[in-house]
């Protein structure tokens, strides 16, 4: 049998193997939003909106296929390492939020930026308000106040990780 | 030609359904990791703390690194704002002195007259041996829990459940201890509870976060209605962690049923932490011989 694969030279596989680093593109950025959520600098607010969410959320819409939800599952479980949580909070939502993105991309795809956005609010309140349900699961009784506050950051920090992204994506996520 | 084409060659359509129903069940299986996980840190608490403890040993140096030209930054701006203020404040200062010599002088008396006293009762105080400082070295705002992680860990002797607090009150305890960094656990998080003492009228309390800017407190008697605004908390030395005396928090609301106080180390100018040995060893208890015999009947 000759596939593809066999025919290149060594040399050819080793370019095409060296490639795929792209493919961790999406995966890097949320650990560059987790980094930068953990930022020393301590608000007695809640005011740091979840980047590592908008990362998942943004690449699930431009790239569904570079975001699918066993790497938003370890994703997940970084997230919640980085912040100090209960592991599982993040990464039962982030799998789930990946699916639901893929989903609405496959069904409604080419939107225009305002639906977006509205859509992106719509996710960011239903990821936080089950974040809360399930921090209540795991222990104590956490009122849901701050959790409202980060999800109002969270949509107003939407348009800046857009393009942030989307920049990265020009220069180096075209992988696919 | 139509497009799609309607008859598609049935290997390729076939090739595709197993790889969506591959794709399906990845995901299912991803949720239902992430739900196992969750239901184990259900189980116990303490599960992944390795991960998180690695998380933080991992961002905790790199933010030490990049913080300081900021620090240098703040500094030099400090530095500059001093200088033209530093006659106005030098005037006060001196006002300040010269009112507090004489208030020094009743204190000397007094501190001679406690020391008598608790001679005299034979107090045992225990003394404050170990405190280092460390910057804060990253920080968690998000909306679940409210910590901070400090450049120093276990190879610095820090170890879970020691005090922290910065130079103007209280800051919250170490819960967590990697090899070179340590998560604290803020007053304002909802999992912190430190008892207090009113000090106008010496009445002990508990301050409780909630994940907020201010405090609550609890276990102050519904009747008491003698708390004002403005009054000011400090550690009462219960439970043995915080050492007593240490100012925590100021009231800023009093409702019926509900106070509010707000931390007096404000959480945003946390430059700097002291962490100390907590005031009193945690004792040791031994589980009953025999669970029957304590048993009531």
């Amino acid at each position: 049998m000759n596939s593809p694969w066999a025919s290149l030279t060594p040399d050819e596989r080793l370019a095409i193997r060296i490639g795929r680093w792209r493919q961790l593109v999406p995966s890097l950025t949320c650990v560059m939003a987790l980094f930068v959520m953990s930022a020393p600098l301590v608000t007695s607010l809640p005011a740091m909106p979840h980047l590592a969410l908008l990362t998942i959320l943004i690449w699930g819409l431009f790239q569904p296929v570079l975001m699918p939800p066993h790497v938003a599952l370890v994703l997940g479980v970084l997230t919640d390492a980085a912040l100090g949580l209960p592991l599982g909070i993040n990464a039962v939502l982030m799998p789930v939020l990946a699916i639901a993105v893929a989903a609405l991309e496959r069904r409604y795809g080419h939107r225009p930026y305002a639906v977006d956005w509205a859509l992106a609010g719509v996710l960011v309140l239903v990821y936080q308000f089950l974040g809360w349900q399930l921090l209540r699961f795991v222990d104590g009784d956490p009122s849901f106040g701050p959790s409202l506050w980060q999800a109002m950051t969270t949509v107003l920090a939407f348009p800046v990780v857009v393009a942030i992204i989307a920049r990265i994506q020009r220069r180096w996520g075209d992988a696919s | 030609m139509a497009w799609p084409p309607r008859h598609r060659s049935r290997s390729f359509s076939r090739r595709e359904r197993n790889l969506a129903l591959v794709r399906i069940v990845v995901a299912l299986v991803a949720v239902l990791i992430g739900l196992v996980l969750l239901l184990l840190s259900r189980n116990d608490p303490s599960n992944g703390s390795t991960l998180r403890k690695a998380a933080m040993d991992a961002t905790a140096p790199a933010w030490g690194l990049l913080r300081a030209p900021l620090a240098a930054l703040d500094d030099a701006g400090n530095y500059v704002s001093d200088y033209f203020l530093a006659i106005d404040r030098n005037r006060r200062l001196e006002a300040d002195l010269r009112a507090y010599r004489v208030r020094d002088q009743q204190r000397l008396a007094m501190a001679r007259e406690n020391r008598q006293l608790k001679q005299l009762l034979a107090v045992v105080e225990p003394a404050r041996r170990w405190r280092r400082v460390f910057p804060i070295a990253a920080g968690s705002s998000g909306s679940y829990v409210r910590s901070a992680v400090i450049s120093g860990g276990r190879t610095a002797g820090v170890r879970a459940g020691q005090p922290v607090r910065a130079a103007r009150g209280l800051v919250g305890r170490v819960v967590e201890v990697g090899h070179h960094s340590a998560r604290v656990l803020l007053l304002t998080d909802s999992a912190s509870r430190v008892p207090v003492r009113v000090v106008r009228t010496g009445r002990p309390a508990i301050v409780a976060g909630v994940n907020d800017a201010e405090l609550e407190l609890r276990y102050v008697a519904p009747a008491d209605g003698e708390l004002k605004v403005g009054d000011r908390l400090v550690t009462s030395g219960d439970g043995g962690i915080f050492p007593p005396d240490v100012p925590v928090a100021v009231v800023t609301r009093v409702l019926r049923d509900i106070q509010y106080a707000r931390p007096l180390a404000h959480p945003e100018g946390l430059g700097y932490v002291i962490v100390e040995q907590p005031y009193l060893p945690p004792p040791v208890v031994a589980p009953p011989a025999d669970p029957d015999a304590v048993r009531t009947p």
